[in-house]
């Protein structure tokens, strides 16, 4: 097993994809949070104290940290690219054929998946390390210009960092799941990009109005969120009265999303022929 | 040693391969024979365990290739040339394959070098040529020092001198007490590099021997001149021969034995000059055997 994990970090780390996605999902977030900060900065400035229209904090719920809310599109709006470069690790493999050469090294299948998976980690820990300084600098330094709190003295913004990263970093094993059941680089980055950044969505709103429907908290991206802590979703609506599930139940979640994926890939596709 | 048993694969309605048996053995070379279409990759997978068979099964050294810790030190497979990330470069290849062969960046160095592409190393495999891939492919074969080689038209892309350089490493492998199984559809360009020939047309087995047995199977071949050329056209033309004129009016004639010309040609009333029996090749002896045998 480690061999075979040591062979897919360094397929991993060996082509330029996940520095592409890295370098998109910093810049993405770079801009995003200078944005934000701005918008929060003008309207704090404007009524000091007034309710911004938010409801902020999933987990005290009090008045709005607009540090905190900005830092949070980490993890619910860039996920997809620790998720995409979990999923392109496989589909790559067949897309380019070089699976052949995976299953000839390893011929015990479920070692393969599972050193992908595992290898996926640390690449989501990277990935989400690069984005959240790519999100957290400039925006820390918009707020500090205007004069709002920026929160990085707080040990509560670090936590909320840290968690941030462990979102990523799960995010990219469930991309492994993804793409293992996929196998087809082109549908699979149209599933990930429809389900991402429409179903779900639409789902989590729906889920945030409706009655009943407190079950989509269980949604990968609300999971997600969950192990964040913090996110637009929930400053959006007056949130479901559910209480919000710890990080560490969050991520256990979220992990079972991916394993979930995973399992099914194997029960199905996964042992076929390979020519 | 490979034994392939009773080996079968179906791929819906096409059969494959088709209750394959052979053996190639320790320190000799070993081509696997037949048109395109015939089977060789199929063979060469389902031994990988890429394809699960639909009966039989092949073993190395009376092992599964499943059943195998770390097989890349045991068996060093190439099977097609583009299978290769473009965007990684030669050296990083290998070093994603090290890990399963336990070896470092070292060894990497020296199997590029081995194969020629040491001025490559750092190149990124997308711009390489279709010889150059197949020369990376053996590379990653050697990586972990097998003591089986499994090539799959190793010649392919190849030019001349890779050819000869593919030759000159192959024997040297089997001089080395190794186990080698090359794949081709053209006799030609291993027959002076293997010591047994595997040949299967259609997924079948149709001859499997050492290859200075394999001549026998030649069509017979025979020159005959006569003082009448035109009477001996029209015997020729009459019995339907399949034959070549040579300048000087002499024929060389396909498929018949001399026994058979020369009693031809005394029911004609001919006067032979010359009747000679010649060598069949290997290359004819191949297409013989494979006859029509190609794609289905
Ligand atoms: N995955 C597959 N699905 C369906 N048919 C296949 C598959 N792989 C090979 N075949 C068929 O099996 C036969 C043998 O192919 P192959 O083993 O590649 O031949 P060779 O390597 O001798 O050229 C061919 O008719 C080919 O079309
Ligand atoms: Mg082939």
């Amino acid at each position: 097993m480690r061999a075979a994990v040591r062979s897919e970090l360094r397929k991993l780390f060996s082509t330029r994809l996940w520095w592409v996605l890295a370098l998109s999902g910093g810049a993405y977030l770079a801009i995003m949070g200078v944005a934000m900060a701005f918008v929060f900065s003008f309207e704090a400035a404007a009524n000091d104290s007034a309710d911004l229209g938010f409801n902020i904090s999933a987990t005290s719920r009090g008045r709005p940290d607009p540090a905190l809310l900005t830092y949070s599109i980490a993890g619910s709006m860039a996920y997809v690219f620790p998720l995409l470069i979990g999923t392109l690790s496989v589909t790559q493999e067949f897309r380019h054929r070089t699976i052949t050469g995976t299953f000839t090294a390893e011929p015990r299948r479920h070692v393969v998946l599972c050193a992908k998976m595992l290898a996926s980690l640390p690449m989501g820990l990277v990935m989400g390390a690069a984005c959240v300084a790519a999100l957290v600098s400039p925006a820390a330094l918009v707020f500090a210009g205007q004069g709002v709190p920026n929160g990085l003295g707080s040990a509560e913004t670090w936590a909320f960092l840290g968690r941030a990263l462990l979102d990523f970093t799960v995010w990219a094993g469930v991309g492994v799941g993804v793409g293992a059941l996929l196998r087809n680089q082109v549908a699979a980055i149209v599933v990930v990009l429809a389900v991402t950044q429409f179903v779900e969505p639409v789902l989590r709103m729906l889920g945030a109005m409706l009655d009943g429907w407190s079950w989509t908290r269980f949604l990968p991206g609300a999971a997600g969120d969950a192990i964040q802590g913090v996110s637009v979703y929930d400053a959006m609506a007056d949130i479901n009265s559910a209480e919000p599930m710890g990080f560490g139940w969050a991520a256990l979640v979220l992990a079972a999303w991916g394993v979930g994926f995973a399992a099914i890939a194997y029960a199905t596709t996964w042992r076929r022929d390979v020519s | 040693m490979i034994q392939v048993r009773a080996l079968s694969k179906r791929f819906g309605q096409v059969n494959a391969v088709i209750d394959l048996s052979f053996t190639a053995r320790d320190g000799r070379v070993t081509a696997f024979l037949g048109p395109n279409g015939s089977g060789k990759t199929t063979t060469l997978r389902a031994a990988l365990g890429l394809l699960k068979p639909t009966a039989g099964d092949v073993l190395f050294d009376g092992r599964h290739y499943q059943d195998i810790r770390r097989p890349a030190r045991q068996i060093g497979a190439s099977l097609e040339a583009s299978s290769f990330h473009p965007g990684r470069t030669a050296l990083d290849h290998l070093l994603t394959l090290a890990p399963g062969a336990a070896v470092a960046e070292e060894r990497c160095r020296e199997v590029l070098d081995l194969v020629g592409l040491a001025g490559q190393a750092n190149r990124r495999v997308g711009g390489y040529s279709m010889g150059m891939r197949g020369r990376l492919g053996i590379a990653a074969a050697l990586l972990g020092d097998p003591g089986t080689l499994l090539l799959d038209e190793p010649t392919n892309g190849l030019d001349p001198e890779g050819i000869s350089w593919m030759r000159n490493l192959i024997r040297a492998m089997a001089a080395q007490g190794r186990t080698v199984l090359i794949s081709s559809h053209l006799l030609g360009e291993v027959e002076r590099t293997v010591d047994d020939v595997v040949i299967i047309a259609r997924g079948q087995l149709v001859h499997a021997s050492p290859i200075a047995d394999l001549e026998r199977f030649g069509a017979p071949t025979a020159v005959v001149a006569a003082t009448d050329p035109p009477a001996l056209a029209a015997l020729v033309a009459r019995a339907g021969w399949d034959a070549q004129w040579g300048a000087d009016g002499s024929a060389l004639i396909r498929g018949v034995t001399p026994v058979g010309i020369g009693q031809a040609a005394f029911d004609a009333g001919l006067v032979l000059t010359q009747l000679a029996s010649q060598k069949p090749g290997l290359e004819q002896a191949f297409f013989r055997l494979t006859e029509g045998g190609g794609l289905q």
